[in-house]
């Protein structure tokens, strides 16, 4: 075995070949080794299998991840096996460590994080196959080629991969490997179809909630009705008939648990199969606490911001030129608010864990989108070690960031380890909506100063749920980071400029949601950039154009950055325009614009609405993206397609509602995701060519889906849709 | 104990009456490709055949299927070959976390069936109980379509 450089390369039990990443003790690991797989495995069969290490959640990593690894390999993308890899703890320099570096998904970061690391172990691969083929019949290395999965060399002579392993095993790696260069990809940069695509029509691909361990036993679970209330007692008298019932528990939950995973005190209704635990389920009675949060209602919240929002800021975000001379000498202002819901992320697949606690182990099978954060918090909770507790990653039916926390995993493991064996629990739909970490609701409210024609001035203030509610490690004092990025358009545009944040208190659980912040931030910038155009008599196109004034660069201190380019912003907002035919729009052919810098990515939509019945519906959405290079352009298109129907779903009908300090939705009865019927007419996607390194695309196409919207609705009705849910709100702008 | 045809074979269940015919599919006969979404009937990831017609599994009890036939995503297929609709679903690769993708297969083949060429309109009334939170809708239309125009 050779340990040299970036690559380790080994025989396999059965005489293949693994190339793995190039940590000291992997072979010494209880799951180092061949077991737990390593980015590239060579059959005795010549099989190629490539692993890909971050969870897949719907976003395409599993497809994308291992084209960097056949590009660089230089086999074609169809003769690659892909496997998940699992999350390994391996001894490291500073104890045990994760055996795959950035096994994430979430902030659009997969592909980037990945870009280098696994071009390399593919490059690396290449290298020390051509060289051992040389080797083998003595001729320099250009003398030979990757043809499929052999080597070829003079006089045609061929050899497979697989008959190379034990050559190729004493090698050993390159200190180091030169990558293709840009123009040479023939892997990266064509269109690849999931991998699971097969599978997922054929009903064969498992989800977390399909699949089970051993003498399992099977679980819902009732969560309290009010935030941080706790159940006081259990009646399950009416349940103890049904057969098949076992019990039902009030979960132990450690009272020194982080916040973060404290909320879901609930009680496990305990049965054979699932469905038995759910005819339980409605025969238990549970006497919950008030909790402390019972005068909580969304109408309270929005009082609560609004009244916030005429006294001075809570926190001072930026300050730019002199905002208040500004509106003093202005020819006119203009002043807006902005307001959005609590929402959801509602995947598909509902909450649900297997979990299997011994004394000495654990198993975990969940939707997860950081299996590494499951590993951390369980360890604490089972006082194991990493390498003893195992946590496997099925794909996931939907992330949208709701599985980047772990209270599902903990309270599987709390369950299992209460009832002193393997559990299954699943979450009914109405404690999935009413469980969840929210997206934070907020009054956004936006003055701008016009003078001599140009915005002069720019005020943006937001009172908002921090997100970062419950989060031990944040500051009182850094609530503000997760609500409004101090860099974000038009900061730098503008001469001047202040932003400024406002605490509001609420009791409901807050967390990511896809494009954080983002989503509800260009809702209300966008739309009022609309509003100012609209003021100023100006092609709304042609007001950010001469706001981005093509400036090249300027600082971006976030995600994304340490940079971001107005002049990318405004490409895709050209390029939108133009496949949209924007000059075009009329009375007859209303359109709305917008666009966002997130995650490092630019994407404009425009969105046009056409006659319906006797009113108007979404008819041809066009978006623009650019994330620099593109890995797979059909991933990229199916991102922003499906981004800009979120987009849509969400600011036209969703709303989680409080009353009584607890959320009181209950299906997608009352949580109306947008159905086929109301999705847009059709929906163009233009890629923006690009040779910088690749960014996220999971995120950065919401953003400026609402706005586009509100503008295009304004465009056909003159209505003004400043508040979420529009279809709540303004139900005659459609009509 | 309940009989039925399930996938073209007769089969049998000891449960309850009014078992949803979706957990008798999942847990006694391990068919796990129809999801559970919402047992509440709005999302159609549990959409099953019953005698052809797409029907919501997580509120249809199982003594609905008493003597009937019922199809899941798991026999949808003619032996090695994949039904029309799977083929289209590939073709335009609709799937992105693929979770709802069965039952909107489901829908759509029997939309199919009883209407070999819909349109637009048609395709979104067949459609509209399936929820997709990935927002695949565009490629859904694209795959059936394909599958109407017999492209696969």
């Amino acid at each position: 075995m050779n340990r040299r450089g970036f690559l380790q390369i080994s025989l396999t039990a059965a005489g293949g070949l693994l190339f793995q990443v190039p940590l000291t003790a992997v072979a010494n690991s209880k799951k180092g080794g061949e077991l737990a797989g390593g980015y590239i495995e060579i059959t005795p069969e010549n099989q190629i299998i490539v692993g890909s290490p971050n969870p897949e959640i719907g976003q395409g990593v599993r497809t994308a991840l291992p084209m960097l690894i056949a590009e660089e390999l230089g086999v074609p993308y169809d003769l690659v096996t892909v496997r998940q890899l699992p999350l390994v703890y391996v001894e490291g320099e500073e104890g045990l460590e994760p055996k795959y570096p950035r096994q994430g998904a979430g902030g659009s970061w997969s592909v980037v994080s990945q870009w280098e690391p696994m071009r390399k172990a593919g490059a690396g691969a290449r290298d020390v196959l051509l060289r051992a083929a040389a080797q083998r019949w003595s001729v320099a290395t250009d003398q030979v080629r990757i043809d499929g999965a052999a080597v070829v060399g003079p006089g045609g002579k061929s050899i497979t991969f697989a008959e190379l392993a034990p050559d190729a095993a004493k090698l050993g790696a390159p200190e180091d490997v030169a990558l293709k260069p840009t123009a040479a990809f023939t892997v990266i940069g064509s269109e690849a179809k999931d991998v699971d695509a097969e599978r997922i029509v054929t009903g064969t691909m498992d989800y977390a909630i399909d699949q089970t361990v051993p003498e399992a036993v099977s679980a819902t679970i009732i969560h309290a009705p009010r935030f941080d209330a706790v159940a006081e007692s259990v009646d399950d008298s009416a349940a103890r008939s049904v057969p098949g019932y076992f019990g039902s528990h009030i979960i132990n939950v450690p009272e020194e648990l982080p916040t973060l995973l404290l909320p879901w005190r609930g009680v496990a209704i305990v049965a054979e199969k699932h469905w038995q635990a759910l005819e339980a389920a409605k025969k238990v009675q549970i006497a919950w606490s008030e909790g402390p949060h019972a005068k909580e209602d969304s109408q309270s919240l929005s009082d609560q911001a609004k009244s916030l929002l005429t006294s001075n800021p809570t926190h001072p975000v930026r300050s730019d030129g002199d905002v208040l001379k500004a509106f003093a000498e202005a020819d006119a202002t203009l002043e807006a608010d902005y307001e959005l819901p609590y929402v959801s992320h509602a995947p598909m697949e509902p909450q649900n864990c297997v979990a299997d606690v011994r004394d000495d182990s654990c198993t975990i099978i969940a939707p997860v989108q950081f299996p590494t954060s499951a590993n951390y918090y369980l360890r604490d909770l089972l006082g194991l070690a990493a390498d003893q507790i195992d946590i496997h990653i099925p794909r996931t039916g939907g992330g949208f960031g709701r599985r980047l926390t772990v209270d599902h995993v903990v309270e599987g493991a709390l369950v299992s380890k209460q009832l002193g064996r393997p559990v299954k629990i699943i979450w009914s739909r109405t404690d999935d909506l009413r469980n969840d970490f929210y997206r934070p609701s907020g009054i956004h409210r936006l003055r701008a100063s016009i003078q001599d024609d140009t915005v002069s001035g720019w005020q943006y203030h937001v009172a908002s749920p921090s997100k970062y509610y419950g989060r031990s490690s944040v500051e009182p004092k850094d609530l503000w980071k997760a609500e409004i990025f101090p860099d974000d358009f038009p900061a730098g545009l503008i001469p001047n400029l202040s932003l400024d944040w406002y605490e509001v208190r609420s009791g409901a659980y807050r967390g990511s949601w896809r494009a954080p912040a983002s989503v509800a931030n260009a809702f209300a910038v966008e739309s009022f950039v609309d509003e100012l155009a609209a003021k100023l008599g100006k092609d709304p196109l042609e007001l950010r154009l001469q706001i981005l004034a093509d400036k090249e660069e300027l600082q971006y201190d976030g995600h994304g950055g340490p940079t971001w380019s107005p002049a990318r912003l405004a490409g895709v907002l050209r390029a939108a325009a133009e496949a949209a035919q924007w000059s075009q729009r009329s009375g007859d052919r209303p359109m709305g614009i917008a666009a966002h810098f997130t995650f490092g990515s630019y994407v404009a939509q425009v969105i046009e609405l056409e006659r319906h019945k006797d009113g108007w519906r979404i008819g041809t959405c066009t978006g623009a993206i650019d994330c620099g290079l593109v890995v797979n352009p059909l991933g990229v298109r199916k991102q922003m397609e499906g981004g800009l129907v979120d987009g849509i779903s969400t600011a036209m009908g969703l709303e989680v509602r409080v009353e009584n300090g607890g959320v009181v939705n209950t299906n997608f009865n009352d949580y109306p995701l947008l159905r086929i019927s109301a999705a847009p007419r059709d929906s163009k996607v233009v890629i923006v060519k690009s040779d910088e390194d690749p960014r996220g695309v999971g995120e950065p196409p919401i953003p400026p889906v609402a706005p586009a919207l509100a503008n295009a609705v304004f465009a056909a009705t003159g209505i003004r849709m400043r508040r979420q849910p529009f279809l709540t709100h303004y139900p005659k702008a459609f009509a | 104990m309940i009989q039925f045809q399930l996938n073209d074979k007769p089969v049998e269940a000891d449960v309850p009456d009014e078992t949803p015919l979706l957990w008798v599919l999942r847990e006694e006969f391990g068919l796990t490709g129809s999801k559970f979404g919402c047992g509440g009937g709005y999302c159609g990831c549990c959409t099953v055949h019953l005698n052809g017609s797409a029907i919501r599994s997580c509120v249809t009890p199982i003594r609905a299927a008493r003597g009937q036939d019922v199809t899941t995503i798991e026999g949808l297929k003619n032996g090695d070959t994949l039904h029309p609709v799977q083929k289209a679903w590939i073709t335009h690769d609709v799937a992105q976390c693929g979770y709802c993708q069965a039952g909107q297969i489901m829908s759509a083949a029997a939309l199919l069936d009883k209407n070999a060429n819909p349109s637009d309109e048609e395709i979104d009334q067949g459609m509209e109980g399936n929820l997709c939170r990935c927002g695949s809708y565009h490629r859904i239309r694209l795959a059936v379509r394909t599958a109407a125009g017999g492209k696969v």
